[in-house]
């Protein structure tokens, strides 16, 4: 979300983006563990 | 063995063998001639609830205990680091939100420190009028001192994820600029001098993630806010300094008045949505006592310093905007649940969870223990175990050992200011003995009520079930007869319900349960009364505190700024209309 051209503080906010994963805070089943393992390889 | 663990395991050891010193006196007393299986339960209650009553009053007295050190570096001197302050509002009056920045501003200016710090509105506000005349407010909130290039404001269209999602869009967007991000609330307040404080005790260690100051409450106006307001400013921080003696590095985080580093709560923090729907699933809505255990479990120290002035939030002045709040807490702890067991937290944060939830799970119990203790009177029960014989211990030692928990660490507080000549801060040791003794009544009165509300919004979030509270018009504290009756008339039938059913079933018993049903015949009673606002502009005694007497620079600041502002306010206001529609800012 960003301001447009005539806001005055338009150009101010710095563009500088963070990465924040999102944290496990779930337990996974056994049978998460081998989906997420089988797409992980598949690459889907 | 670190101090903090030590701490903890004595205070624990102490919780718990007291705890059992008191349920087997309990079933000593209850369990003459036979133990029947109302007998077994009301001990395991008496367990449950008694542990978490001792617990909080072990961290008072470590608190009283423990010598208070205010560790402040110099305050014109800038810190390293460059340190974005958040204030995330939610259809909050601009005015007062504004001029609270406005104040901080003109505080970090005047020290000389304030090139290190840039403020950040982020608006999540939904209602139109509100976002124009933030936009209207921000126009001249960015003519104070410095403003221009330092203040910033924006505001998304949908709150995806709530006050949590509003800092996290803000980290993903802009946090790589900045070092530290001090987490305000609209209505927080903060010395340009302790912002600076916080930041440089970031820059001096590398492995402090979050650093928590501990909020006094100010701008109290009625008989219940100035209560509140009491508690908070002399006998919170004592507490807060108990419990932050066994916290050590894996302490608190409230949601605001905090500083954390960016980098490690970007790497830590990033809250998923938990599987399943509300009130267990979905966003998380406590959503700092998380982040706090987050970065404990990344390795990051998670600090609190009761000591350090200068941090002030705003706080309920009635009764009913207390209860709702505490509804959403109560949901938002109870939702912690799910996250007790959640993957490489330290044991310390799982116990800190378990600590919220029975904040909330007690009044259900307490309730519980009300309604078996009255069963227990039909006679002609069977014994489930081979009974005790004859004692001599009274039948009141538990009742006055319950007192005596509840009321020794506030005295021990009143006590240990007298030795530090902090009361004269308070209006002397008279008055602030007065005010103690009145928040001892007061909240005894209230605790019936508070009980009710409680274990209702419990079940409510076990059922799911919204809370339906009668709309509270912004700025009106007084809360009328009628007002409070339906807020509560619930509360009045079940607690002259129980009284009739003691006094004529088991009259015996009537008086155990008078104490707790008496005051909650009362309660719209005192929900309207408590929410009447103080008259004049003199301090009343009862009550006083520090900030009222002698306020600091920055509240004053803050006050002569809104008074300022609301005059020029009808003429900027009527500008409003001519951007009502906010085309400067889209999504």
């Amino acid at each position: 979300m960003k301001h447009s051209g005539e806001f005055p503080m338009a150009r101010s906010l710095p563009d500088a983006p963070l990465d924040m994963p999102k944290q496990m805070l779930e337990r996974r089943s056994f049978f998460d563990v081998i989906r997420l393992t089988l797409s992980a390889i598949t690459g889907r | 063995m670190r101090r903090s663990t030590a701490l903890r395991l004595l205070a624990l050891s102490l919780a718990a063998a007291l705890t059992i010193t008191g349920a087997y006196v309990f079933l000593r007393l209850t369990g003459q001639g036979g133990v029947t299986a109302i007998d077994l339960l009301r001990t395991a209650l008496v367990v449950l609830t008694g542990f978490w009553l001792i617990w909080g009053s072990a961290a008072a007295i470590l608190g009283v205990l423990t010598p208070s050190r205010l560790i402040q570096g110099e305050p014109t001197q800038a810190p390293k680091g460059m340190t974005a302050i958040l204030v995330p509002v939610y259809n909050e009056d601009p005015v007062a939100t504004f001029s609270r920045i406005a104040a901080m501003n003109r505080s970090l200016v005047a020290l000389g420190i304030a090139e290190r710090f840039h403020f950040v509105i982020l608006s999540d506000t939904q209602v139109m009028e509100t976002a124009a005349l933030e936009v209207v407010w921000f126009n001249r909130l960015i003519d104070e001192p410095m403003g221009a290039g330092r203040i910033f404001y924006r505001r998304r269209e949908r709150n995806v994820g709530r006050k949590a999602g509003n800092i996290e869009d803000f980290v993903a967007r802009s946090g790589g600029a900045y070092d530290y991000a001090l987490i305000l609330d609209a209505d927080s307040l903060m010395e340009g001098a302790t912002i600076g404080e916080m930041a440089r005790r970031m820059d001096a260690d590398p492995q402090l993630g979050l650093f928590q100051t501990v909020p006094h409450v100010i701008n109290a106006r009625t008989l219940f806010g100035r209560s509140l307001q009491f508690a908070a400013a002399y006998l919170s921080p004592t507490f807060a300094r108990g419990a932050a003696m066994m916290q050590g590095n894996e302490g608190p985080y409230w949601g605001h008045n905090a500083i954390v580093r960016v980098r490690a709560f970007a790497a830590s923090c990033g809250l998923p949505e938990l599987s399943g729907k509300p009130p267990f699933g979905g966003h998380i809505l406590s959503h700092d006592y998380v982040e706090a255990a987050l970065l404990s479990r990344a390795g990051w120290k998670v600090q609190m310093d009761p000591a350090l002035p200068g941090s002030f939030e705003e706080g309920p002045d009635n009764l009913i905007e207390y209860a709702k709040r505490d509804r959403r807490w109560c949901q938002g702890n109870l939702q912690h649940a799910r996250l007790v067991g959640a993957p490489g937290l330290k044991f310390w944060s799982r116990f800190i969870f378990l600590q919220g939830i029975m904040a909330y799970l007690a009044s259900p119990l307490w309730l519980l223990l009300l309604v078996a203790s009255m069963v227990a009177l039909v006679p002609e029960q069977p014994s489930v175990v081979r009974g005790f014989s004859k004692t001599d211990i009274s039948a009141w030692t538990l009742p006055i050992a319950v007192a005596a928990i509840l009321l020794l660490p506030k005295l021990a507080i009143w006590l240990r200011s007298i030795l530090d000549g902090r009361n004269r801060s308070f209006g002397g040791t008279l008055a602030a003995g007065g005010s103690v003794v009145g928040e001892i009544v007061l909240s005894t009165l209230l605790a019936p009520t508070l009980l009710f509300l409680q274990s209702r919004a419990v079940i409510q979030v076990l059922l799911g079930i919204d809370g339906g509270w009668p709309a509270t018009r912004r700025g009106q504290n007084w809360i009328s007869l009628a007002d409070a009756w339906r807020a509560s008339w619930w509360i009045v039938a079940i607690a002259a319900a129980t009284l009739a059913g003691a006094v004529l079933l088991a009259s015996g018993s009537a008086i155990w349960v008078a104490p707790a049903m008496l005051p909650a015949l009362l309660a719209p009673v005192l929900i309207s009364w408590t929410s009447r606002p103080k008259r004049g502009t003199a301090t009343p005694k009862l009550f006083a505190t520090d900030s009222e007497l002698a306020p600091s620079s920055v509240i004053k600041e803050q006050r002569a700024i809104m008074t300022a502002w609301t005059i020029q306010g009808s003429s900027i206001e009527a500008d409003a209309a001519s951007v009502r529609t906010p085309t400067h800012v889209i999504a």
